[in-house]
C-alpha cells in the first residue's frame, strides 16, 4: 500500500520553485532540464486551459480513463480532476500538511475506531468502494463490527 | 445504484475500475480519498473559531501524540464521523451527478 495520498510520495516543492508553479500549472511546460516538471505538472491540478488543450481526463492523477470506458465514466473522470481544487490561500500548505498527517493517523487517534482499519487513509479508500447504506456502516461503526471486505 | 444515498455507491463502479487491476484502483482511490479528506480539513478548518483553528494546524505540524489528537477531536470535532461519512458520500453524489449531465 502507498504510504500516502500521491502529493505526499514525491513532494513537488523539492524540484520546483515556488514561482514557478504558475507557469507549469497554466502552461504545462516540460523540458529534459527539468524532468521532474511532467510529474509535478500533473499533481497540481486542472485549469480550464488543461480543458481548451483536450488534456482534460486523468490529467491530474496521471492516467486516463479505462480503455473502454463509456462517454459518462469519462465525464466523471474529468468532473475529478476538478474536484477540491481552489485558489491557494495563506492556509493552503498547512491544510495540505494536515491532510498528509490525518491520512496517516491512526483511526483511534481521530475517534474513527473501525474494526481492521488502522489508519484514516485505509478507512477512507475503503468508504469509497463500499456500496452501502450510510445507516448500515454507522451501525457497524457503532457495534465495532467488520464488514465483509473489511481488511482484517 | 442506489440514489437516494449516494454512501451506497462503488466509486469504483462509477469510474469504470470494477475489473481494473488492483494497483490501479488503489492509485485512483489514492487520489479520491485525498480529495475527500481535503475537502474534510477545509470543512474543519472553516467551522473552528480562530484560536482553535490554530490548534488545528499546530497539532498536525508538531509531533504530537495520538491521545493529543484524540483528545482535540473528541473535544472541538465531536462529529468528525459524520462530517466524514458526509464528505464521502457528497464526493460520490457529485462524481454521479458529473456524469449525468451532457456536455
Amino acid at each position: 500500500m502507498a504510504e500516502g495520498p500521491p502529493s505526499q510520495q514525491n513532494n513537488p516543492e523539492q524540484h520546483s520553485p515556488k514561482k514557478e508553479k504558475w507557469t507549469w500549472r497554466h502552461g504545462f511546460k516540460s523540458s529534459p532540464e527539468n524532468p521532474g516538471q511532467q510529474e509535478w505538472n500533473w499533481k497540481h491540478g486542472y485549469n480550464q486551459s488543461a480543458q481548451a488543450r483536450g488534456e482534460k481526463w486523468g490529467w491530474r492523477y496521471g492516467y486516463a480513463p479505462p480503455e473502454g470506458a463509456s462517454e459518462e465514466q469519462q465525464r466523471q473522470w474529468n468532473w475529478l480532476t476538478g474536484y477540491g481544487v481552489e485558489k491557494e490561500d495563506q492556509n493552503e500548505q498547512r491544510g495540505q500538511k494536515t491532510v498528509r498527517v490525518i491520512w496517516q493517523t491512526s483511526t483511534g487517534a481521530l475517534g474513527l475506531s473501525f474494526y481492521g482499519l488502522a489508519k484514516a487513509g485505509d478507512l477512507i479508500k475503503w468508504l469509497l468502494k463500499q456500496s452501502k447504506e450510510t445507516a448500515d456502516i454507522a451501525k457497524g461503526w457503532e457495534e465495532g463490527q467488520a464488514f465483509a471486505g473489511t481488511p482484517k | 445504484m442506489n440514489l437516494q444515498d449516494p454512501l451506497a455507491t462503488n466509486i469504483l463502479d462509477t469510474f469504470g475500475l470494477k475489473n481494473a487491476p488492483p494497483g490501479e484502483q488503489d492509485r485512483f482511490l489514492d487520489a479520491a480519498g485525498e480529495a475527500v479528506l481535503t475537502s474534510l480539513v477545509k470543512k474543519i478548518k472553516n467551522r473552528l473559531t480562530g484560536e482553535k483553528r490554530e490548534e488545528f494546524f499546530r497539532l498536525f505540524e508538531a509531533p504530537s501524540s495520538d491521545e493529543e489528537k484524540a483528545a482535540f477531536f473528541k473535544t472541538y470535532v465531536p462529529n468528525f464521523k459524520e462530517l466524514l461519512l458526509e464528505e464521502v458520500a457528497r464526493f460520490k453524489k457529485e462524481a454521479l451527478e458529473y456524469g449525468r449531465k451532457t456536455t
